[in-house]
């Protein structure tokens, strides 16, 4: 049998990971989501934020990275327009200008209107140069928003000379700028610092949580369901986390697998010889 | 099922993607060349919005200025001839000296000193105790000068074995979340075929 394992067709190991994958969705199950303290951390700061509050967000995430990252975006935005919250959105990868103009044109047609509630000022070139010239003048670091009109001539923009007058700073990202060119343009600010980052680079931004350099941490799709399942909305992350959960039940029995077959014909082998 | 003919191009061009896992064949070859050849001209065009909006509307509104850094922006096109490189190696050296600038500026604080106060915590509880060891061990795993560390007997290199551990788990969690974060991109897509095309699924709980 072993054998037989071993050859195994791909193939049908992937065939059994859309089925895994599909089936929860058309059936949901309902499996629960545990939140972790990164996840709480961060709903809390967004949740302590007052009305009126101006947050800058950064879109620093790629089309590949999206479906792990723009969840995050999806879920916050949400919290900060239920709490009466306005966001400048910006972007220092150019595939994130995509999404934000996506999620602006979203919150438009929600009834947000724009240059008030929110303004999307687009990419802006440079990677953390472009990160630290918005650090130090939001409103000059690019002359015009998305829509031609002066940053500084949007009534959002008012009192916003330096990244301090914001309430909060977001940035979601899949890679370079992220965390770590975020953490080094904010030193020496006081503004409250919230990253999300894709599932892969967690690990090694939890750090910058533990040491009280970010507020709280967002990872992956994951997190977006658990910041959904705080904020009592359950969305499309919520709804993934079955497939989430049933997939990796099936990745962690080939782990374990793979591993006796390779024991056992290690075993085998010795005993021939 | 949806009506709208981008979501059909989407939902197709998924499908000839995924075709690659049951065998490479040129329809997945033909997808992989439009996905690059449409990454390439969307940055393109983003990239003249963004020097027309950052550079270009400037100057005719009367912030001459802005020519400077427009002309240093041309002079790296200089590279492409060898007889007007040397052009490009002043906005080259621009930039190298402000990126490099902007970066240290931070990088002290962000990530030396930040972090050194950061495992500097009361050993009260088993996530700090640990947290401790695992930095100091793992630290221990990385000295290849000092002769203790080539001895086997020694303290020190059966600490540096507790560092070697600390990161193995370490490993083990970056793997877990690469394998976490590569469902994650399977899910959207299956989601986006079985919602936003088939409309087999609804659009929330």
């Amino acid at each position: 049998m072993f054998d037989r394992l071993v050859n195994l067709d791909r193939r049908i190991l992937y065939a059994i990971i859309f089925v895994l994958i599909g089936f929860p969705l058309i059936s949901p199950i309902g499996l629960p989501i545990s939140v972790s303290s990164m996840v709480v951390a961060a709903y809390e700061v967004v949740d302590s934020l007052e009305e009126g509050d101006v947050v800058a967000w950064s879109f620093d995430y790629t089309v590949g990275g999206g479906p792990d990252c723009h969840p995050h975006s999806e879920a916050v935005w949400q919290h900060f327009f239920d709490k009466g919250i306005r966001v400048v959105a910006v972007s220092f990868v150019p595939e994130g200008a995509q999404f934000s103009r996506e999620l602006v044109m979203l919150w438009e047609e929600q009834g947000k209107v724009y240059g008030e509630d929110m303004i999307d000022v687009g990419f802006i070139a440079g990677f953390e140069t472009g990160i630290g010239e918005f650090v130090g003048n939001p409103t000059g670091a690019s002359p015009t928003c998305v829509r031609g009109t002066r940053v500084a001539d949007h009534p959002i923009m008012e009192g916003i000379d330096d990244v301090d007058d914001f309430a909060l700073v977001g940035a979601i990202a899949t890679g370079a700028p992220g965390p770590f060119e975020w953490v080094r343009q904010l030193a020496g600010y006081r503004v409250p610092y919230l990253p999300g980052v894709v599932t892969v680079m967690g690990p090694q931004t939890i750090p910058y949580y533990e040491s009280g350099q970010a507020v709280g941490l967002l990872m992956g799709l994951r997190d977006a369901a658990s910041y959904e399942v705080l904020m009592e909305r359950p969305g499309m992350a919520t709804a993934a986390m079955d497939s989430q959960s049933f997939a990796h039940l099936f990745i962690i029995l080939l782990v374990v697998l793979g591993n006796i077959i390779y024991f056992t014909q290690q075993r085998r082998e010795a005993d021939n010889q | 099922m949806s009506t709208d003919p981008g979501i059909w191009v989407a939902g197709i061009l998924t499908l000839l993607a995924y075709s690659f896992l049951y065998k490479d064949n040129k329809l997945y070859q033909a997808t992989e060349h439009l996905y690059v050849g449409l990454g390439a001209g969307y940055t393109l065009v983003l990239g003249y919005e963004n020097v027309v909006r950052s550079g270009w509307n400037p100057i005719i509104e009367g912030e001459w200025w802005f020519i400077l850094p427009m002309l240093l922006g041309l002079m790296l096109f200089g590279r492409f001839s060898p007889g007007t490189r040397w052009m490009s190696y002043y906005p080259m050296g621009v930039i190298v000296a402000i990126g490099a600038t902007l970066a240290l500026r931070g990088a002290i604080p962000a990530n030396i000193t930040g972090q050194l106060s950061a495992t500097m915590i009361p050993l009260n509880t088993v996530n700090n105790v640990l947290l401790v060891l695992g930095t100091l061990a793992t630290l221990t795993f990385f000295f290849f000068t000092l002769g203790a560390i080539t001895n086997r007997n020694s303290l020190l290199f059966k600490f540096s074995l507790l560092g070697r551990w600390t990161l193995m788990v370490a490993f083990g969690a970056a793997f877990g979340n690469a394998v976490m974060g590569r469902t994650s991109l399977l899910i959207a897509r299956i989601q986006f075929i079985l919602q936003d095309w088939l409309g087999i699924i609804g659009t929330g709980l």
